[in-house]
């Protein structure tokens, strides 16, 4: 278990130079950031000198090489328009992030894993056609609609949560139920079809011949051979949730990475997109590994094949 | 004669589909006596597994259904009891060995965990115990190095070994009935061979009454003492192993022990049915292989035959047998 742990950490550092390497060059392919301090007096010496500032004026390779140095000091250049450390303002707003993502993860899985199996152990019952009816709705229904009836319906009309921004408790309930309603449907459905597979197979069969009691049946034989399909899913879903749920909180006006990333693309902040891509780069490698160690967890035949 | 086991009288187990009433068993009786195999054949979907299945109450609910019947197991009817005595039934009294050794052992606990479950379950032992009876099942089934093999994953094994890991989890509670559904018939013939000796030895050491579900009429010469031949969700004809081989009364034994393929005679083509086996949905007024039987009269198409005892043991349903 230790050499595959080994192994694929060593095989995230090589993407993650790969991505360092791919994020430098797309930035400088997406334009000329000295454009952004011209002004109609600006001239060529003036240009020049912002050039050299920036450290621009350096060949590439060397370029880059300042900038894996500064990176592996922690430090991810400053904000063209805040005039920060990139660093700082992310770090700022990351535990904003996580705890909505960490929040709203939680209990949309929670929710998809208790009911998805709920209702394929109770195929086409009531509780069936409910479930896949609340799935259909939260699929079909915008993430940012939702988000703003939700606001319409229990901040302005009922007043019993706040609209917007960070504080108590209560800030939390009205994005990550609006999050929860938009996740859960795909990982619930991914769930009970994933858990219907296994309920149809011969081994659970043979768990029943056994004369085990239901319970026994379902949480331990059909479970844990179910959880594999949706373990990768549930790795993604995490992953997007680190780089901040854009949407969500933009509406709720939730001050997280999410926010900061579409500031930052609009007011053109290159050091700053560069920073949260490769915040959000490093995000999804570890929560893969972290999915992959689950992966060989519960089923030992990739534990097998992997050592 | 030893002792009765099982007594199966006039079961009948239909499956309610949208389309219809599936009547896949139709009031089948037969009984299995201690230490003996009792062989069940006849074509795919005749009823053999879903026979099986409702001895263990155990058919896809809501769909499968037992609508009428006695299943008696050493005197207690199975049908009367509650779910909660069945389940306690399965695995101690009764169990069974399904077809595939590849799908029906979990893929993600050891073999070892899926036998010990059982122990710990129906024998109520703990600790060093169950291990020691985990291994003892396992010699049971003549598995080499079985302190080695229980720690192993069912990927681990080939197939064989696998269904005699089956085979060791279906014993390990010393059942009074073993039920084996075509358990040879995804392994390759060899293996075949060695498995089928296997069973008598364990049924040697055990005395557990088998009922072995099968399509081949070598493996039923090999294994059984009697055989009851299912058409259409019905036995035709139930007799010891000796007297179907050389004496068939019903016309469809005839027709399947004719289109058993032999090396001693020569011929173009392999001798087959002719026809379908009717559907179970919609099955003809009368006896349910007139439409294939060669020697079929208008009685046939009529009226259902009814069972007659032809000679001791020997009963055959079909109206041109007296």
């Amino acid at each position: 278990m230790t050499r595959f742990i080994i192994v694929r950490l060593l095989q995230a550092f090589v993407a993650l130079i790969g991505i360092s390497i791919l994020i430098f060059l797309l930035v400088r392919a997406s334009g000329d950031p000295t454009l952004l301090f011209r002004t109609p007096l600006s001239t060529e010496e003036d240009i020049a000198r912002i050039r050299a500032d920036l450290g621009l004026d350096k060949p590439m390779p060397e370029q880059y090489w300042i900038f894996i140095k500064d990176l592996a000091h922690g430090d991810l250049g400053d904000s063209i328009v805040k005039r920060r450390p990139v660093t700082d303002m992310i770090l700022e707003r990351l535990p904003n992030t996580l705890s909505l993502a960490l929040s709203s993860f939680l209990v949309s899985m929670l929710l998809a894993f208790f009911l998805g199996i709920l209702a394929a152990t109770r195929r086409d019952g009531w509780l069936d056609n409910g479930v896949k009816f609340l799935a259909i709705l939260g699929q079909a229904l915008p993430g940012f609609w939702v988000a703003i009836m939700a606001i319409l319906v229990f901040s302005v009309y009922w007043q019993i949560f706040p609209a917007s921004g960070t504080g108590g408790f209560t800030h939390f309930v009205l994005p990550v139920a609006t999050m929860a309603f938009f996740l859960m449907p795909g990982m619930l459905r991914l769930v009970r079809s994933s858990m219907l597979d296994v309920l149809d197979s011969e081994y659970i069969k043979m768990a029943r011949i056994k004369g085990l009691p239901e319970r026994v049946v379902i949480w331990k034989h059909a479970l844990r051979n179910a959880l594999i399909a949706p373990l990768t899913t549930a790795g993604m879903i995490f992953a997007m949730l680190i780089t901040g749920a854009v949407i969500t909180e933009n509406v709720f006006a939730w001050p997280g990475i999410g926010r900061l990333s579409i500031e930052a693309l609009v007011s053109r902040d290159f050091p700053v997109v560069q920073g949260v891509t490769l915040m959000v780069a490093v995000a999804v490698l570890l929560i893969n590994l972290l999915v992959d160690i689950l992966y060989a967890y519960v089923d030992p035949q990739i534990r097998y094949q992997q050592m | 004669m030893s002792k009765v086991i099982l007594r199966v009288e006039d079961l009948r187990s239909f499956f309610f589909t949208r389309k219809g009433v599936v009547k896949a068993v139709d009031g089948v009786s037969f009984y299995v006596c201690e230490g003996e195999t009792f062989g069940l054949v006849g074509e795919s979907a005749c009823g053999k597994t879903v026979t099986a299945l409702s001895i263990l109450r155990l058919l896809p609910e809501p769909a499968g259904q037992i609508v009428g019947g006695k299943i008696f197991l050493d005197g207690t009817n199975l049908l009367e009891l509650s779910k909660e005595e069945m389940r306690k039934y399965r695995g101690r009294m009764i169990s069974m060995i399904l077809q595939d050794p590849m799908t029906s052992l979990n893929p993600v606990y050891t073999v070892g965990d899926q036998i010990a479950e059982s122990v710990r379950l129906h024998q109520g032992l703990q600790g060093e115990k169950v291990d020691e009876e985990v291994i003892s099942a396992l010699r049971l089934l003549k598995i080499p190095s079985p302190e080695m093999i229980m720690r192993n994953y069912p990927f681990q094994l080939s197939g064989g070994m696998r269904q005699r890991v089956v085979g060791a989890i279906a014993m390990s509670c010393h059942p009074r009935l073993l039920i084996a559904d075509e358990p040879t018939t995804a392994l390759d013939a060899t293996i075949q061979a060695q498995y089928l000796t296997l069973f008598k030895d364990v049924q040697k050491q055990t005395n557990v009454a088998i009922i072995f579900i099968t399509h081949d009429f070598g493996v039923v010469g090999n294994m059984c003492q009697r055989v009851g031949v299912m058409y259409a969700g019905k036995i035709v004809e139930t007799a010891t192993t000796r007297e179907i081989f050389k004496t068939p009364k019903h016309p469809y034994t005839s027709a399947l022990m004719d289109s058993v393929p032999r090396l001693d005679q020569k011929g173009d083509r392999l001798y087959s049915i002719k026809g379908q086996p009717p559907s179970l949905r919609d099955l003809p007024p009368g006896c349910r292989f007139f439409p294939r039987c060669p020697v079929a009269e208008d009685i046939c198409r009529q009226k259902e035959p009814a069972e007659v005892e032809i000679s001791e043991g020997h009963f055959v349903s079909c109206w041109k047998v007296k």
